[in-house]
């Protein structure tokens, strides 16, 4: 009884200073497709990478909050994610770069 | 006899309500991923409060300059912001697998402290959780550094976003992280990039 008390108290404390483990993912590419609920990104190889967004994600465009509404086709973006228990990629940070049209204007 | 039978009666009912309880939570095992209960939050919080002595609990920061806020985003931005988030919400790897989770800072939980308390908990830390004690053990109340926090701590529900933006250059990483980022921040400006696969960061 002594024993599972102690291993129960030992459990309790050493479980407070655990750090839980992530496996953040950054997608770097441009969107092909935006909708409320998610953005399509094409890498540089041409693979096609969709990330969940909420609203809960936060959106910056040259450093400064930006919102969801100024994500466009065509945008290079920059997105902090995590994968979801299905597998899924949920985004915690979508940064908005430069559009694909002005810098071919450029 | 009566009142023997149903002292025992009622001890019996609580050992085996406690047993359950017991066993239940330990087939469902333990995860710092979960939240504390409503009365483990309560007891906690109230042992908490009682355990401040009350010449801390009635402390003022002696500090109110802009000098003095500034020294505590950039100290909060190097030492504290890996568990609570630049904006003190705690919307961090660490923070949310810690248990209990960082508070959200912001919130009346927090802003409801005295400078005092706030002040003994950086100093003196807070048992069985994630939050250590950063304070000289033995020391007087007059660690400038934890009372520039204590000001950073009261000002955060009025951050700007360009403090935020100050603070993400000032939070810690790696030299393998500030490549990345430089590499991130080329990219969206329009230039190339080596690899656009998408990168894995076990922490």
């Amino acid at each position: 009884m002594i024993r599972t008390i102690v291993a129960l108290l030992c459990m309790t404390v050493i479980s407070s200073f655990c750090f839980a483990h992530g496996n953040e993912q950054h997608v770097m590419g441009t969107v092909i497709k935006v909708s409320e609920e998610s953005v399509s990104v094409e890498t540089n190889t041409k693979a096609t990478v969709a990330v969940m967004i909420s609203s809960d994600t936060k959106f910056s465009k040259n450093g400064a909050p930006a919102a969801p509404g100024d994500l466009h086709i065509g945008d290079r973006v920059v997105i902090h994610a995590m994968p979801m228990k299905d597998g899924k990629l949920m985004a915690h940070t979508v940064q908005i770069g430069v559009a694909k049209a002005s810098m071919q204007s450029q | 006899m009566r009142k023997r039978t149903l002292l025992l009666s009622i001890t019996v009912a609580c050992v085996a309500a406690a047993a359950a309880l017991g066993w239940v939570t330990i087939r469902r095992g333990f995860s710092a991923r979960d939240n504390p209960s409503a009365i483990e939050t309560l007891v906690a919080t109230t042992a908490r409060q009682m355990a401040v002595p009350s010449q801390y609990r009635q402390l003022r920061n002696p500090l109110s300059s802009s000098s003095d806020l500034q020294a505590g985003i950039e100290h909060f931005a190097d030492h504290c912001a890996t568990c609570h988030a630049n904006d003190g919400g705690g919307d961090t790897l660490f923070g949310k697998g810690l248990y209990p989770k960082p508070p959200d800072m912001r919130q009346k939980e927090t802003q409801n402290k005295s400078d005092g308390e706030l002040y003994y908990t950086i100093e003196n830390g807070i048992r069985l959780s994630g939050m250590p004690a950063f304070g000289e053990e033995h020391a007087e109340a007059g660690d400038m550094e934890t009372w520039n926090l204590v000001l950073f701590i009261r000002h955060l529900p009025n951050q700007t976003a360009e403090e935020l933006q100050q603070m993400e250059q000032l939070n810690p990483k790696t030299e393998k992280e500030r490549q990345e980022e430089d590499e991130e921040q080329n990219f969206l400006r329009g230039g190339s990039t080596k690899s656009s696969k998408p990168k894995s960061h076990n922490q």
